[in-house]
């Protein structure tokens, strides 16, 4: 195997297609080698409604980020999941430590692990993502159980699933072009990546990324997720809003809101009026830049909203201590922030891309799915490259021999 | 224990890694077309050459089987039929076949080359041998002699060629071996493979061949070559029938070393008829050279004149 492997980043949102390219050098690196952008159609809140329409977007923003990236074919890609067809559950692993001296040992571990783990699902569901929460030893967290003392232990599991014939329309698309999937990531746990820090995820987060067709949302708490979830609402629907409040096309309306839209007050004048096309055209005409920015803001208020109330009791302000992030393209309304601080009671921000991404036009809240995708098949890569190592040197050889786990 | 990366266990839900891909046609855009294309026509590409490979093998087992002469071992060869000999020098075919002594019916291809190659070089008059197959059954060998430039003193007559290489000649004529000096004051070490090189025979080679074809007459009546004071003095001492000591000198040319010589003898001739010579010194540098007549020749001259050196002027 090459040293130097090109692994891909691909989002299919409701609106645009992004792929990027990342070069994994040495198994130890990633470099952003390769970008492609297409409009997406067949495409509607994460799930494949047209395959053929939704295959000939991918496939070209595919075939655009590797030739940007010098004609190289993509070893295999890491696709963000999206769609209200995305769920999850809790399930809590409990065990009683079977060692004399009352120490944990792996064996213990496993298998309180495997318990919050076994859960069916309906026949037509899969797994996504298991996510564990901090182990608990006698009702303490610890970070590591190995080698503590104690009488109970016991470990929390957030399981993501999805429909499995949705899961297989987007995997199929992309191995039509001949890639195979590496990973399915949920798209709020890539965006949290990279708008969020280890220690933001300590204190308590909840990050939303508010994309053209869904908003996904994740909370963390003690640095491990605790609710992950989709609403099916997103920046189309804004758009959707104005065009029928304001009787615009939806083009119209689109340009109204990257002009004028803002979540939260700010037209002094009731009276004050925008014109819809601006270029004085015959046909153009004025709408309220208050009841645009009513519009949106009820709509922004109301995902919000809905978002606490499908968090329930899992979120609170004193246990999330380094509030809201926002993300994605309609994050980048005017005053959002300040909604969200309002309806969530904590403080609340926009999300800004890492340090180490250089070029200014990934820079945008819409591409941090992306980003985080790429934060993921680092970290993921060399997780693997490790455990191949390992796994190669004579132990890992000798452990494989006598009933290791691969 | 990582998040939502293993596969599901025996008692865990199933996870989206064991989903199978749907094997009905699905409609594919344009350029998954072509990307597929692509991947089946390199399929193809390899599958071909693979076949090609194949099969370019399975051609050329049976046209060896129907053409098994084309690769016959060394034990279907012929048996050595001929040694087809070419020399530069006086070794013959039965020589040759003594030296090689291979044994009767040998297969051709049996013929180890190499061996046959160092026997025939090992005794030192053949200089390098060359040998090659000439199939089917004759074997060609092509020798390159070394030349005698002198002989040495033994209990068997041993040859001595230009570069030092001493050796037991055979096939030389009589009257060849006869005219060589012989060689003195070099002292001769046996070794495993012969006889080992002696040093200097290069300026003794230049003295002889000199005189051979420069100075025939005088060439004749050497009878012995000393290298005795080549070391020490860088000279050559030779042992004439009329003159019992010339000494050559290595720093002046030996043509014309050669020629005051004969100049000398023809003088000593003519005014000393009978004289003997006991010593001529070439070596002395200057225009006069030391000759010291025998005080027991016939004497011809003044008594006084006896046992001293004259001196010849050039």
């Amino acid at each position: 195997m090459s040293s130097n492997r090109y692994i891909g980043a691909i989002e299919m949102g409701t609106s645009k297609v992004n792929v990027l390219i990342g070069q994994f050098e040495l198994s130890k690196s990633l470099h952003i080698v390769g970008f492609g952008e297409c409009q997406s159609h067949g495409i509607m809140k994460g799930s494949v409604v047209d395959a053929k329409r939704a295959g000939e977007a991918v496939h070209a923003a595919i075939a655009a980020a590797e030739k940007v990236a010098g004609d190289i074919r993509m070893e295999a890609v890491y696709l963000a999941q999206t769609g209200a067809h995305l769920d999850g559950f809790y399930n809590a692993g409990v065990s009683s430590i079977s060692a004399t001296d009352g120490r944990v040992r792996s064996g213990d571990i496993e298998r309180v692990w495997a318990l919050a783990k076994a859960k069916n699902l309906p026949e037509d569901r899969s797994v996504v993502h298991q996510l564990r929460r901090p182990f608990r030893v006698d009702g303490q967290i610890v970070r590591d159980p190995e080698g503590i003392v104690g009488e109970k232990l016991e470990v929390g599991c957030w399981t993501v699933h999805g429909q499995t014939a949705r899961l297989r329309d987007n995997i199929n698309i992309i191995q039509d072009f001949q890639i195979s999937v590496r990973n399915l990531v949920v798209s709020s746990l890539a965006s949290a990546r990279v708008v969020t820090s280890p220690l933001d995820r300590q204190q308590g987060v909840l990050v939303l990324d508010i994309g053209a067709g869904t908003t996904d949302f994740v909370l963390y708490r003690d640095g491990a997720v605790l609710v992950t979830g989709v609403l099916p609402v997103g920046g189309v629907h804004l758009t959707n809003d104005l065009s029928l409040g304001l009787s615009l096309g939806e083009g119209e309306a689109e340009l109204m809101k990257i002009r004028h839209g803002r979540a939260t007050f700010a037209a002094r004048d009731r009276g004050e009026k925008v014109w819809v096309d601006g270029s004085l055209s015959l046909g153009d005409r004025q709408v309220s830049r208050m009841a645009i920015e009513q519009i949106i803001t009820a709509r922004v208020r109301e995902i919000f909203e809905v978002v606490l109330k499908k968090l329930g009791n899992a979120f609170s302000p004193e246990t999330t201590g380094a509030g809201v992030v926002l993300t994605g393209g309609t994050a980048k309304l005017d005053g959002i922030a300040d909604v969200a601080t309002a309806v969530f009671g904590v403080p609340a921000r926009v999300g800004e891309a890492p340090a180490w991404v250089e070029k200014q036009e990934l820079r945008d809240p819409r591409h941090s799915t992306g980003l985080g995708l790429l934060e993921y098949i680092l970290m993921h890569e060399r997780e693997l490259a490790g455990a191949r190592r390992s796994r190669s040197g004579l132990g890992g050889i000798l452990g494989t021999l006598f009933g290791g786990k691969k | 224990m990582k998040d939502g990366r293993q596969f599901a266990g025996p008692d865990e839900p199933r996870s989206w890694r064991e989903l199978s891909r749907k094997t009905k046609p699905r409609p594919l855009s344009a350029r998954a077309k072509r990307r597929r294309l692509g991947r089946v026509l390199r399929l193809a590409f390899y599958l071909g050459v693979f076949a090609a490979g194949a099969f370019a093998a399975y051609e050329v087992h049976s046209y060896w089987k129907r053409n098994p002469n084309l690769f016959r071992t060394a034990k279907e060869a012929k048996p050595l039929r001929e040694i087809e000999l070419n020399s530069d020098g006086v070794l013959d075919r039965d020589w040759v076949s003594g030296r090689l002594r291979f044994p009767e019916g040998i297969a051709l291809m049996e013929v180890d080359i190499d061996a046959a190659r160092v026997r025939l070089e090992e005794g030192g008059q053949v200089e390098t041998a060359v040998l090659a197959r000439k199939f089917p059954d004759v074997l060609v060998v092509r020798l390159r002699e070394r030349l005698p430039v002198a002989k040495i003193k033994g209990e068997r007559a041993l040859m001595v060629a230009r570069d030092g290489v001493v050796y037991e000649g055979h096939g030389y004529e009589r009257g060849m071996v006869d005219g060589l000096p012989f060689l003195t004051g070099a002292g001769i070490v046996p070794g495993d493979a012969g006889f080992g090189k002696i040093e200097g025979m290069d300026v003794v080679a230049e003295l002889l061949g000199t005189a051979n074809s420069g100075a025939d007459n005088l060439y004749r009546s050497f009878r012995e070559v000393s290298l005795a004071r080549l070391a020490t003095d860088h000279v050559l001492v030779v042992k004439m029938a009329e003159v019992e000591r010339v000494t050559f000198g290595l720093r002046e040319d030996f043509y014309r070393q050669l020629a005051r010589l004969d100049l000398i003898l023809e003088e000593l001739r003519a005014k000393n008829p009978g004289a003997g010579i006991k010593s001529v010194d070439l070596s002395v540098s200057g225009s006069q050279v030391p000759v010291l007549l025998d005080e027991s020749a016939p004497a011809q001259t003044d008594s006084s004149q006896r046992n001293q050196p004259r001196f010849f002027q050039q």
